[in-house]
């Protein structure tokens, strides 16, 4: 069973220049990387039989309103065989706000980045069926940033649905 | 034996034999509209306000109840009571049932125990708007309900049973009535029907 | 208005409402429409403790098309409005609607984006059953409201 630090020691040995900061908290490792470097780094995480993260739990996001690369997206990873949780931390600046896939490595993580990109807007380059999931197709704003008024911009009030008596 | 069983319908029999030994164990339906459950003391029904014995409001008008709301249901409109510059009342008291989640944290946050919530907990409309309770309604209801109101502050510990002494409680501060369940024999006591409660106009 | 309704409508005509009306709120079929957590109390309220079949409203139909009555019980999201609108529509007249619940009577404490402000907004409410979530005798209390709104209605006389 790898220790967590023995992970970190692994992916900053291969991937060194793309780690921002690498901590561990609770028993459990916390990678923050460049988003360039995803896909390899998962790669790895995946492919090494000493780690063999075979199942991502959740693929989430934060928004950091105000800082110069506002968003955070965030991967968590589990292992079954070695029962061991990493969480990489990936910044994503807010004008370009696009990441790579990493559904092509875990088929899971399709409806999650559906649900970042649904929510916060993120697109994931390289993701076969990007469309909202939580939100009708006719929602045009991205509901859970920080500039997003929580009663909404009048989308809630729009019964474009209802049949009109007489026509 | 599998033959007998397939033209017979045994299982069908046996099934039924269950169906028709029911008929002979007491029923367990509450008959609702003419018994009503016993409703433990702690239970958030409907929210009230109280007065002291003297008859005035206990309300102070400090808008507690409506920071603590979580729905954003109360409205407090505070002002001083005339004549007197130093005490202050509600002079509009507003609460949207129909936001309301009976939570209770409004009346854990008053600092003079002015909210109680009662018993009531029938509260269909046919008009949206009159879900909306103003001071009227809201003392009307803590003056029919009053005896719930002392009971719901006992119970969570917002009086030490100093104000409100409570009987027969021993140690324990809820006084949970006893739920039969089966209603074949003797029925529980009946509570006041609450119908006239929301309709009350006039107080005093 | 009051008056004219007093003239045309005779002894056998008022009669024959009141036996038109008794049989409508003696058989109201709700339809199966949880939506959230009201759903759990409105199973209760059907099943044996407190047996709303009593009042000959505990035919619960999967199908609009045989139901008079429709319970929107719980969080309506604006995704699922058109779904209701159509299920409304659906529905033979006469159709009567129950919001049951803070939810559905006026969105609670979701004054969000994505829920409705209250049923009335896209179907006509008959009866709003305050509570979160009401209790089973609460729903049945509203189902009664329903039942004395019914006999009050004019079907012949005009």
């Amino acid at each position: 069973m790898a220790q967590p630090s023995e992970i970190i020691n692994k992916v900053v040995a291969a991937f060194g220049q793309h780690v921002v900061a690498h901590k561990v908290f609770a028993d459990e490792p916390y990678i923050s990387i460049r988003k360039e470097a995803l896909r390899d780094i998962c790669r790895l995480l995946k492919d090494d039989p000493s780690m063999d993260f075979d199942y991502p739990c959740e693929v989430t996001a934060v928004d950091y309103m105000g800082e110069a690369e506002r968003f955070e997206v965030i991967h968590v990873l589990w292992s079954v065989r070695q029962r061991r949780r990493v969480i990489l931390k990936s910044r994503v600046a807010g004008d370009a706000c696009e990441i790579d896939t990493v559904s092509d490595i875990w088929r899971g993580t399709s409806f999650m980045e559906r649900e970042v990109f649904d929510l916060y807007g993120i697109r994931f380059n390289g993701h076969a069926d990007l469309r909202r999931i939580m939100m009708t197709d006719d929602f045009e704003d991205w509901p859970l940033r920080k500039d997003f008024p929580i009663e909404g911009k009048g989308w809630r009030e729009n019964y474009d649905f209802i049949p009109v008596v007489g026509d | 034996m599998g033959l007998i069983k397939t033209v017979f319908m045994t299982e069908l029999l046996m099934g039924l034999k269950i169906v028709f030994m029911q008929m002979f164990k007491p029923y367990c339906t509450l008959q609702y509209p003419h018994v009503k459950h016993p409703i433990p003391d702690g239970y958030r029904g409907l929210m009230s306000l109280l007065r002291y014995e003297d008859g005035s409001e206990r309300c102070v008008g400090c808008s507690l109840c409506e920071a603590a709301c979580p729905s954003n249901c109360i409205k407090v409109v505070s002002d001083e009571v005339p004549g007197q510059p130093l005490v202050r009342y509600a002079r509009e008291y507003y609460l949207d049932i129909s936001r309301c989640v009976f939570c209770g944290f409004c009346t854990e946050a008053c600092p003079v125990d002015a909210l109680a919530m009662t018993k009531v907990y029938e509260a269909s409309v046919y008009d949206r708007r009159e879900l909306m309770f103003d001071k009227r309604k809201l003392y009307a209801l803590g003056e029919q309900f009053l005896e719930d109101g002392k009971a719901y502050l006992v119970a969570h510990g917002m009086d030490d049973g100093t104000l409100y002494p409570r009987e027969g409680l021993g140690d324990n501060r809820y006084a949970f009535p006893p739920v039969d369940t089966a209603h074949g024999g003797e029925q529980p006591e009946q509570i006041g029907l609450t119908r006239e409660a929301l309709e009350v106009e006039e107080i005093r | 208005m009051g008056l004219t309704r007093e003239f045309d409508s005779g002894v056998m005509t008022t009669t024959v409402d009141a036996a038109v009306n008794w049989a409508r709120k003696s058989a109201l079929w709700p339809m199966t429409f949880g939506l959230a957590c009201c759903a759990i109390e409105m199973i209760a309220t059907v099943a044996a403790r407190y047996d709303v079949d009593r009042f000959g409203a505990g035919v619960f139909r999967g199908s609009p098309r045989q139901s008079d009555l429709m319970i929107v019980a719980g969080t309506l999201t604006r995704k699922m409005a058109p779904v209701v609108r159509r299920i409304y529509d659906q529905m033979p007249e006469p159709r009567y609607v129950i919001a049951m619940g803070s939810c559905a009577t006026s969105g609670n404490v979701y004054n969000t984006y994505s829920v409705v402000q209250g049923v009335d907004q896209i179907v006509p409410v008959d009866v709003y059953i305050a509570g979160c979530p009401p209790r089973p005798e609460a729903l049945i209390d509203g189902i009664l409201m329903l039942q004395k709104k019914i006999m009050e209605q004019k079907v012949f006389a005009r």
